[in-house]
């Protein structure tokens, strides 16, 4: 009985614990291209340019071999800030991995614009990279906050 | 019996050719007006030849001169020898001229490596060599972790020995709008050193110096003093780098003259950032320029050629007078355009304050 009494507990606290660091996984079967349809038609963006898949490393830094749905855009002019970045990480694919290229990316754009228009800059600085599950998203607009925060609507 | 015979013979022969001689002196006077137009045309035909293609020297014709021609003596040809050097771009079709050249710059050249690629341009089987905010200072400094240095196939190296790995021949360079106001006495002086390292490391590559643009008279980010300062700069090394590309065997491809506003700025439909950067619009007539300069190579040798801007043209923007690649640094126009205009204006004025 003292046993049950001492093994209750930690097998309580125990599932908390594992609970709260299993991976949050994505719960609904919001596609990349839905995603993105999405932002772009409810948030102010320019012209934007489709970035086809052949293209994804040249005009993200990362390759597509990562994942198994891409939809991603970026300003038809060129040294425009705003991105939308969304993509379904394959199965056996690191996210992690994904995310770190992905990141290393926004960080450099996020840099350069530090140098020319302040305007610019300040898109890139309230954006972020941002992972649920195997989506990883990226989403740079004037209100970068407000987008990220429709993604995770979408996707609850 | 014999010698005799041979002797008279000799005579007789003599005299007939001292007779000979005698008519033909009488005759020179009638041919000479013959003979002068038949030099006329040889030398428009070599004339010809040497503006328009490259013709090997031992094949133009020697002309003789009329005395030549009646005495039949062989001398040497008065015009003067003609050393034409190959056109070493007559191989070379519009496709390879790019596949073996590489872009080297900043952030607006990589611009044009967006553009090129988005838009299958051509220029887009070049290899491209750019990272924002590059500079001739950098191109000179060793590669470490934080240097600012290009990648070629993912590692990053000095320009000069991707080049070398690259294999192109053809290098077209574009620097200094990072240069000018961070090193305001050394721009020039770096950007001929970053040429002579890549000169020593290729030495049968040619050079390209694609001019420098300028900013827009008002960006956001600075006031129209340091906006026109900037430019001033900017216009000062464009003047040195086409002065040193005639003096050492560059190509100066000038590209702002037609992306220029009427007071000598980049044209602010031309900026996609409101500051330097460029739009597609640009990129297309980058684009232009850079085929209409690699066609004309091909098939002549030189550059294309450019109008000089005439009294008529004066009432013209530059920008529509001066539309070709090798015009030298535009703003040379543009200053003497304005000024003639500001003088036509103090004419115009006198003339009302007499007449008031």
């Amino acid at each position: 009985m003292k046993m049950i009494k001492i093994l209750v507990p930690i097998f309580i606290l125990l599932s908390f614990t594992v609970a709260s660091c299993a991976p949050e996984t994505l719960t609904t079967d919001v596609s990349a291209t839905q995603l993105s349809g999405t932002i772009l038609d409810e948030y102010t963006f320019p012209a934007m340019y489709e970035v086809p898949t052949d293209e994804l490393l040249a005009e993200f830094g990362i390759s597509d071999k990562h994942f198994s749905e891409v939809s991603a855009y970026t300003t038809e002019e060129p040294y425009g800030i705003e991105r939308v970045f969304f993509a379904i990480v394959k199965d056996g694919e690191s996210i992690e991995n994904a995310k770190t290229e992905l990141t290393a990316y926004f960080d450099m754009i996020k840099g350069q614009s530090a140098n020319y228009d302040p305007v610019e800059f300040a898109k890139a600085e309230n954006a972020s990279v941002y992972s649920n599950g195997n989506l990883l998203a990226l989403v740079i607009c004037e209100d970068s906050d407000g987008a990220l925060n429709k993604v995770k609507e979408l996707i609850k | 019996m014999k010698i005799t015979r041979l002797t008279a013979l000799f005579l007789s022969a003599l005299i007939l050719l001292l007779s000979l001689h005698g008519c033909e002196k009488s005759q020179v006077a009638d041919d000479n007006s013959d003979i002068s137009a038949e030099a006329e045309i040889i030398e428009e035909i070599q004339t010809e030849n040497t503006e328009t293609e490259y013709t090997e020297a031992s094949e133009i014709a020697p002309v003789q001169s009329n005395e030549e021609q009646v005495h039949g003596i062989p001398e040497i040809p008065e015009i003067p020898e003609v050393i034409e050097e190959p056109n070493i771009f007559a191989l070379e079709t519009h496709e390879t001229f790019f596949e073996n050249a590489a872009f080297v710059g900043d952030s607006v050249m990589y611009g044009l490596e967006i553009y090129s690629r988005r838009k299958k341009t051509i220029q887009s089987n070049a290899t491209f060599l750019t990272i924002s905010s590059f500079a001739a200072r950098h191109a000179l400094s060793d590669v470490t972790p934080n240097s600012y240095h290009p990648l070629y196939n993912g590692e990053k190296m000095k320009v000069e020995d991707a080049l070398l790995l690259d294999g192109a021949n053809k290098v077209f360079l574009f620097l200094g709008l990072n240069d000018v106001r961070v090193t305001p006495n050394e721009y020039f002086n770096n950007y001929v050193k970053f040429i002579d390292r890549i000169k020593e490391t290729t030495p049968d590559i040619s050079i390209f110096i694609i001019s420098t643009t300028y900013p827009i008279e008002s960006p956001h980010s600075m006031d129209r003093p340091t906006a026109a300062s900037y430019r001033d700069q900017l216009k000062d090394l464009n003047e040195k780098l086409y002065n040193y590309s005639l003096e050492n065997g560059a190509y100066y491809i000038d590209v702002i003259t037609p992306l220029m506003s009427e007071n000598g700025f980049l044209d602010n439909k031309y900026t996609s950032d409101s500051y330097v950067h460029l739009t597609n619009s640009a990129y297309e007539i980058w684009t232009q320029i850079l085929d209409e300069y690699a066609l004309s190579l091909i098939n002549t040798g030189f550059p294309p050629t450019y109008e000089e801007a005439t009294d008529d043209d004066i009432t013209q923007s530059t920008t529509e007078v001066l539309t070709t690649e090798n015009a030298p640094p535009s703003d040379i126009e543009t200053e003497f355009i304005s000024v003639e205009s500001i003088q036509q204006e103090e004419i115009t004025n006198e003339t009302e304050e007499i007449q008031e």
